[in-house]
């Protein structure tokens, strides 16, 4: 299924947040798990997700470090800091307020039958 | 071969747009390392080599958009060094005491080529801002507004001046007015009250580095002639001068505009 972009752009953040929040991972790593584990629905692009890896790293919420994998090639895999859990249970429980103030207002228990 | 030069021209196009040399090279390394992780997966899928290279390439996204954003999020910090040297600038230049460090080293004198400009060391000073003010705009500014943060900066440093050589109320007001054109217009381009403040912070910190300057110099002047240590108790006022003529109706408008688009929002 396709999703309008502005929906996505605010909610990057706290997704990249919640899986760095599980495990270490390199970026290439992050787009593949965020596919599988969203069916499919997400497919972010490369391009949108360095800059707010960059970004996140240079506001303290990121931290990276690099590994050396098989044939000499240099991966940089990023973790979550505290204040990077911080501001993912912060952005959750905003997230969770918007939507469900949105879905009370498209029709409240009603919706889920539609 | 042809495949990894694809994928080296996109690199170069992405490097391009980072304006700071010394985040380039791992950020392209990052990206490059992607590519070839999202090529080989492609490769697993059944593609051909050249199929599976300009697939990940596509993937990636337009070069130029890329790498525009990597360069808005490194950049160098040159904001502490620009306020060092504006700082030296400003003790160089205040001449208050006829002291001025810069007339002493033979560049203050006001008579230059036979024309008298006054005050020409707080004139030099205010060139010095302008100089750096502009490089600092057109390293960190986004490209759409840069020139005309660069251009308000310049009006609002001459009516500085203005009100430098001619010391009454109406050429304060001028300043007072100028600022506030500046962040008008600065804001209207930008939609952005942030950057709509900008140029009026810079002149507001040019100004008091400015007194500070001054206030050095006459420290450095009592302690040598009289031993004193007198000079820095004129600071708070003045900073509450400037404050008033550079911040305040800007900060008020400010306020005013996103409260106003705050509303709109909720409406």
């Amino acid at each position: 299924m396709a999703i309008n972009k502005s929906l996505l752009t605010g909610s990057t953040t706290i997704l990249i947040l919640k899986l760095l929040d599980e495990k270490n991972m390199y970026g290439y790593q992050m787009i593949e798990e965020l596919r599988k584990k969203s069916n499919n629905t997400f497919e972010l692009k490369a391009g949108t997700l360095y800059p707010l890896l960059h970004t996140l790293e240079q506001k303290d919420m990121l931290t990276s470090y690099e590994e050396t994998v098989d044939n000499a090639r240099v991966r940089k895999y990023y973790s979550i800091t505290k204040k990077g859990r911080k501001h993912l249970n912060e952005k959750k429980e905003e997230w969770e307020t918007f939507t469900a103030a949105v879905n009370a207002v498209l029709g409240g228990a009603g919706f889920a039958t539609t | 071969m042809q495949q990894p030069s694809k994928i080296t021209d996109y690199l170069e196009v992405v490097c391009r747009q980072i304006r700071w040399k010394k985040a380039q090279a791992s950020v392209l390394e990052e990206i490059e390392n992607h590519i070839i992780d999202q090529k080989n997966a492609f490769i697993n899928d059944g593609l051909n080599e050249e199929e599976a290279t300009d697939k990940a390439i596509a993937e990636m996204g337009d070069p130029i958009v890329v790498g525009e954003q990597l360069d808005r999020v490194h950049r160098p910090r040159l904001v502490g060094m620009g306020i060092g040297i504006l700082l030296v600038l400003g003790i160089l230049g205040t001449a208050d005491m006829g002291n001025s460090l810069l007339r002493i080293i033979g560049v203050g004198d006001q008579i230059v080529l036979g024309v008298n400009i006054p005050i020409l060391a707080e004139l030099i000073y205010l060139v010095g801002v302008l100089v750096i003010i502009s490089s600092l705009a057109a390293i960190f500014a986004p490209r759409n507004i840069s020139k005309v943060i660069i251009w308000c900066q310049g009006f609002i440093l001459t009516a500085i001046y203005f009100m430098e050589v001619f010391p009454r109320i109406r050429f304060a007001l001028l300043l007072v007015v100028v600022n506030i054109i500046s962040f008008l217009v600065v804001y209207r381009i930008s939609r952005s009250v942030k950057t709509g403040l900008v140029s009026t912070i810079t002149s507001f910190a040019g100004l008091f580095l400015f007194v500070v300057g001054t206030q050095i110099n006459c420290y450095m002047y009592n302690h040598g002639v009289n031993g004193s240590y007198g000079g820095f108790e004129n600071v708070p006022k003045a900073l509450a001068i400037i404050f008033i003529m550079c911040l305040g109706p800007q900060i008020l408008m400010s306020a005013f505009i996103s409260s106003k688009n705050s509303k709109e929002q909720i409406a």
